[in-house]
């Protein structure tokens, strides 16, 4: 009973610490997106380029499929069990403002997530990191920055493809090869959709993508001793990121709509 | 004036090292060391404290007559910049060309992206045999040209402090003698030195004074 209690007060004590710890790269990389000191400004926005080609333009042949997929599955399925005058209001709900942020961030979790978990690792493994510091250059700068920004910014522009193409697309799919009514769907989406759905999506695009970004660098740079840490910081960054999707979709949810 | 000071410095031993005794100890221009010690780990951990990247568990350190604090990174950044230091452990930026990897400092501080490499450090890169492998990633080219380009990268850097630590292990023999050659140089112009040869041929090369590490306790003759 005592090892029990004590190894469940140190798993606390080690999520806590987490946390903390999280939160405190949190602050300083927001610090420094506010104060964006004019040293490597250039260079740091080159790097959010190439982080948004790597997350949003690279990953559209995923994103595309499977919001064609997901849409016409669930328009199809909405109109088989719903009244007519639901559909639009149903598909809003579920798939734009659900399904949508979240499948999206799967995504991002999956590709990129794990990416920056891993680059993070070598990099502190192999001391590039260090090797940026000796050049007086600040890997918060050219790094965490860069990151947070360019997840956030992908994020955001891959959920809207994702609703547009899901709803327009997956309309298009279920009319071209079904003979199900859906006359007036896209008149009924246009109504249906409400200023807190936009606002909804865009708020967990922002915190989806802060989110991803933070845990995902913590537990590459949480990396101590060598590189057979990595997968292994890898996977939990994975599935923390996960969790916290989920959590703050609920909390969202909560906040909004209870 | 001094360069570097330390002041009653003390590290906790590391996993394989008897960590670094409570010592004092002075870099001033034109100073040129040899550094002994009895365990690799031990010269690696004082060899790094030099170069500020371990905060020292007691005691202080003072750059150019100013103490360091080691919570305000950003600080730090603007001294480590001006020591060069040739770890055994240094790197290049690994997903990024060697010719970014000798601009990036540059990049940075210089807030331009439009820069080329300058004549000297060209000039280094034909002497130490990697100005045709510049725009290759360090994975694409030997240990032997990533380490010239780490080389070229510390020497170019316009550090006040050059700490060098077993510098030749993965350099070609020709290129070994011209970086030697390029280290006496930069001591006869007044840079001070600190160098760890290990257990090489090359552990009486530039030596003026020598520091010993004995289980821990620094002492210097």
């Amino acid at each position: 009973m005592r090892d029990y209690v004590g190894q469940l007060g140190r798993q606390t004590v080690e999520r806590l610490n987490r946390y903390a710890d999280q939160s405190a790269l949190f602050y300083r990389i927001l610090r420094q997106i506010i104060v964006n000191p004019r040293a490597g400004r250039r260079l740091r926005l080159r790097i959010v380029v190439e982080q948004i080609y790597f997350t949003a333009v690279e990953a559209l042949w995923i994103v595309i499929p499977i919001s064609l997929l997901l849409g016409s599955m669930m328009i199809l399925q909405f109109a088989g069990i719903s009244a007519q005058h639901d559909l639009g209001r149903i598909t809003v709900a579920l798939l734009i403002r659900e399904f949508g942020p979240l499948v999206t961030a799967l995504v991002v979790i999956l590709r990129s997530a794990t990416a920056v978990t891993i680059e993070t690792g070598y990099m502190k493994v192999l001391r590039e990191i260090e090797a940026l510091e000796l050049q007086g250059v600040d890997p918060l700068d050219i790094l965490y920055v860069p990151r947070m920004i360019g997840i956030t910014v992908s994020l955001f522009c891959l959920i809207t493809i994702f609703c547009i193409t899901s709803v327009l697309g997956g309309y298009a799919i279920a009319w071209a090869l079904t003979t199900l009514p859906l006359q007036n769907f896209l008149a009924q989406i246009g109504k249906a959709i409400e200023g807190l759905d936009i606002a909804m999506v865009a708020l967990k695009a922002l915190f989806f993508g802060v989110g991803i970004t933070v845990i995902s660098l913590h537990y590459g740079l949480a990396v101590q001793r060598g590189i057979t840490e990595v997968p292994v910081a890898t996977s939990r960054g994975a599935v923390a990121c996960l969790f916290y999707c989920l959590a703050v979709n609920f909390a969202l949810f909560a906040a909004f709509f209870l | 004036m001094a360069i570097i000071e330390l002041r009653d410095y003390a590290h906790r031993p590391t996993e394989r090292g008897k960590g670094l005794e409570k010592f004092s100890f002075t870099l001033s221009p034109g100073d040129a060391y040899s550094l002994h010690a009895d365990r690799i780990d031990d010269a690696h951990l004082f060899m790094r404290a030099l170069a500020t990247l371990e905060p020292p568990e007691k005691g202080s350190y003072l750059f150019n007559g100013e103490e360091l604090n080691f919570s305000r990174r950003r600080r730090l950044l603007s001294v480590r910049r001006r020591i060069g230091y040739l770890g055994t452990d240094a790197a290049l930026i690994g997903n990024r060309t060697l010719r970014t990897n000798l601009l990036l400092g540059r990049y940075y501080h210089e807030n331009n992206l439009n820069l080329t490499l300058g004549d000297d450090v060209l000039s280094l890169c034909r002497t130490l045999g990697i100005e045709e492998k510049l725009d290759l990633r360090p994975a694409q080219v030997a240990s032997e040209d990533a380490r010239a380009a780490i080389i070229v990268r510390e020497m170019t850097k316009g550090a006040e402090v050059f700490l060098v630590e077993q510098a030749f292990i993965a350099l070609a023999r020709a290129a070994a003698e011209m970086y030697i050659e390029m280290i006496r140089k930069m001591i006869d112009a007044g840079v001070p030195c600190i160098y760890y040869a290990g257990l090489t041929q090359y552990d009486r090369l530039f030596k003026k004074r020598d520091i010993y590490i004995r289980d821990g306790v620094v002492s210097v003759v």
